[in-house]
């Protein structure tokens, strides 16, 4: 079995074009090319699947389903609260119904050819990989917020600052070239620890070339936006990266899952006499992945990964505020940083006003004691 | 050798899906009248910023009221309208049967302006004020407080603080002990920094937060739940509630931004609490300073708050009348299973009257 499906590789791939392109633009507009063009070229192509993935990942945050129903504009919409269930129960049944399909296939395969059971599961484990590596993406989703979906727009005007860094750009690529290419094939072979080492080689050599460019200093008459841009799309890379090395890693744990589900499913059928219904298949497909994906939810390690990610999505939050804000400056608009100063005021005001409320509390039970008293 | 239940199999699918067919039909008849919650009598009685206390019309003649009123303080997290969802099992109907005079707070729905909203504000203003207001109102000296979840963490530190104005306390599915290893949401915590969260979404915002409930159990919350739910929603009396339930979970506020950084990191990340070191305002939480009667209350099989978090305030106070009750229910099945009215709601309701 694969061990990525081709949602997984397109997404990937084009968001690492994405990267390429913006560097290329960059590099163009000096007049001059990589000297390694074919090796470019062929790289490009070879990232080329890999974005897909994530542009279909968050295309799907901006389309009428949203994220589990989460969908501002659908939301306003659909006002009605029923609707909203009915949203998250389309969904689940999305996945109920593509499981039951598959079953359904798999025993009217095994009951034509009975003898051929084994070679039927491998198929079916292949089917229900690919379902599990659609509800994958939806199991990563903490600690990142819809709003940052949306900022995932283009960045224009990448500017002058490559120049310096292009001699020592390419060399980590092609240094590593080999052993990236020996991790892809391995992990499309199947070889699911490789997807990891390719998501972390990839990091590693994307901190030593676009990583370095994206943080240089700008220069030229827009430095601080150009600069500004540059930190920004770096956190957003970083974000990306961060997005995949943990999809990765769940999906592997959901593969691992699936392979056990069909080995035990194989063993019922060599060893025990009861009949399989679809409810007996469901309960033992939930159960399974339930208990991998808790299980693995506990480990430092998943913990590790999802810290990382949420502190990656808040760092691009952050930036790409910075950089939207340093482009409103000059409009005749209250910016967010101005409206923050306001609402501060107005919070230190309410505390005084409180505090003031009090005193005068306390100096009228004064007074009425002391009014008290003389009485 | 196994053989497929193919007819099995089939007629399930069938039935299933006539099930779907009709509950969907039901679903397309609803009203909201049908799935409408918090439906006891209540007046609003103090409104503080986007806070408001509640008073509930008493259920008993006002010679059975209960001398000692209470306040119930809910999470920030989600509504407090949970405690009394749908009629059949509301928990707080059946206080007001006990003779229990209630309070109850909304903390409302933060907006950008609250962004700088403390958990000081929200302790020792907040909550204060609206214990002042009751026992002025009320003539007694003292009130009962309850605090639910994340509202039992502020209790147990306004009682630390304000042991005078509080004559019982009684903690629902409250997190004191937050080192715990059994829990996702205090395992995460430690490994994401709050500070560059609340610096990126000033207020965190609630989708943020309910996808994160929801991924804890992703298999089960994302398609289970639903595929169970389907399974059942042909019975209007059924899909109602799950309605109601499900309206509830996702009607969540977002959470003001420098309230969350110092719940977070002084709690989540670094314990104080229970060490003995959390400050508010300036004064140091002892929680042996709280010496009242009290009641301990944990859900068996909770996810969000386990046991282990809850039940170490048992041995941090110095209260000698103080009881343990562990129930078979989840986080939220503490409210609004058929247990809540018929076995928890009267355990509680029995103890504070009892004392009151």
């Amino acid at each position: 079995m694969a061990f990525f499906n081709d949602e997984w590789y397109k997404g990937g791939l084009d968001f690492q074009k994405e990267m390429a392109s913006r560097y290329m633009d960059t590099i163009n507009s000096f007049g001059f090319f990589p000297r390694e063009k074919s090796w470019h070229d062929d790289w490009q192509e070879s990232m080329k699947k890999w974005t897909d993935f994530y542009s279909e990942t968050f295309e799907s945050l901006k389309s009428d389903k949203g994220f589990f129903g989460f969908n501002p504009a659908k939301d306003i919409a659909d006002m009605s609260e029923i609707a909203k269930v009915f949203d998250r129960f389309a969904d689940s049944m999305s996945i109920y119904t593509k499981l039951q399909s598959l079953w359904i296939e798999y025993i009217g395969k095994v009951t034509d050819d009975p003898e051929d059971y084994l070679d039927a599961s491998k198929e079916y484990m292949e089917a229900t990989g690919k379902l599990v590596g659609e509800t994958a993406k939806d199991m990563i989703r903490p600690f990142i917020s819809e709003d940052i979906f949306s900022m995932m727009e283009s960045y224009e005007n990448l500017n002058n600052t490559a120049k310096d860094a292009y001699n020592e750009f390419l060399a980590p690529w092609t240094a590593k070239k080999d052993e990236l290419a020996e991790c892809y094939n391995k992990a499309m072979a199947g070889d699911w620890q490789s997807c990891g080492k390719y998501m972390s080689l990839i990091t590693e050599i994307y901190q030593d070339t676009f990583g370095k460019m994206f943080r240089s200093t700008g220069i030229g008459i827009f430095k601080d936006k150009a600069e500004l841009n540059f930190k920004t799309f770096d956190s957003y890379v970083n974000l990306m990266l961060s997005y995949f090395e943990m999809l990765a890693n769940v999906q592997n744990i959901l593969n691992d899952a699936n392979k056990e589900l069909w080995e035990q499913i194989v063993k019922i059928m060599e060893e025990s006499d009861k009949n399989m219904t679809f409810k007996d298949f469901y309960d033992m497909w939930i159960k399974i992945n339930s208990k991998a994906i808790n299980d693995f939810y506990f480990t430092d390690e998943f913990a590790s990964f999802m810290g990382k990610f949420a502190d990656n999505a808040s760092d691009f939050k952050i930036k790409y505020d910075e950089f939207m804000e340093s482009l409103l400056e000059s409009l005749p608009i209250p910016t967010n940083s101005e409206m923050k100063s306001v609402y501060k005021t107005v919070y230190d005001l309410r505390k005084e006003v409180r505090s003031l409320k009090k005193e005068i509390k306390g100096l009228r039970k004064e007074l009425d004691d002391l009014n008290k008293t003389e009485e | 050798m196994q053989n497929f239940d193919y007819k099995g199999s089939a007629e399930y699918a069938m039935n299933y899906m006539q099930g779907v067919i009709k509950g969907l039909d039901n679903m397309m008849n609803m009203s909201a009248d049908m799935i409408r919650t918090g439906e006891l009598e209540k007046e609003e009685v103090l409104n503080i910023g986007k806070m408001k206390m509640y008073h509930y019309k008493p259920l008993v003649e006002e010679s059975k009221l209960l001398d000692t009123p209470m306040l119930i303080t809910y999470a920030l997290v989600n509504k407090q309208y949970m405690m009394d969802l749908q009629p059949d099992r509301s928990v707080i109907k059946a206080f007001l049967e006990k003779g229990i005079d209630t309070y109850i707070i909304d903390w409302g729905y933060p907006a950008k302006e609250d962004l700088y909203l403390t958990l000081e504000d929200h302790i020792e203003w907040y909550m204060d004020e609206c214990v002042d207001y009751i026992i002025e109102e009320s003539g007694q000296p003292q009130i009962t407080l309850l605090g639910v979840c994340q509202g039992g963490t502020f209790s147990t530190i306004y009682t630390a603080l304000h042991q005078d104005k509080i004559k019982n306390f009684v903690s629902m599915v409250t997190p004191i002990d937050f080192s715990i290893e059994d829990g996702l949401l205090f395992k995460w915590s430690r490994y994401f920094s709050i500070d560059k969260m609340v610096d990126a979404y000033e207020n965190v915002p609630a989708d943020l937060m309910n996808s994160t409930f929801v991924m804890l159990k992703p298999f089960e919350l994302i398609v289970d739940k639903y595929v169970g739910f389907g399974a059942y929603m042909w019975d209007l009396d059924y899909l109602a509630n799950f309605m109601r339930t499900e309206n509830w979970i996702f009607d969540s506020p977002d959470q003001a931004g420098e309230t969350i950084r110092k719940f977070v990191n002084d709690l989540y990340v670094d314990n104080k609490l229970v060490k003995g070191e959390f400050i508010l305002d300036g004064k140091e939480v002892n929680l042996e300073n709280i010496e009242c009667p009290l009641l301990v209350v944990c859900a068996k099989y909770d996810h969000l708050v386990p046991p282990s978090s809850t039940k170490p305030l048992m041995d941090a106070v110095s209260s000698t009348d103080k009881e343990f009750h562990m129930f078979d229910v989840g986080h939220v099945g503490m409210y609004i299973s058929p247990n809540s009215k018929n076995e928890i709601a009267p355990v509680i309701g029995d103890w504070i009257a009892e004392r009151s």
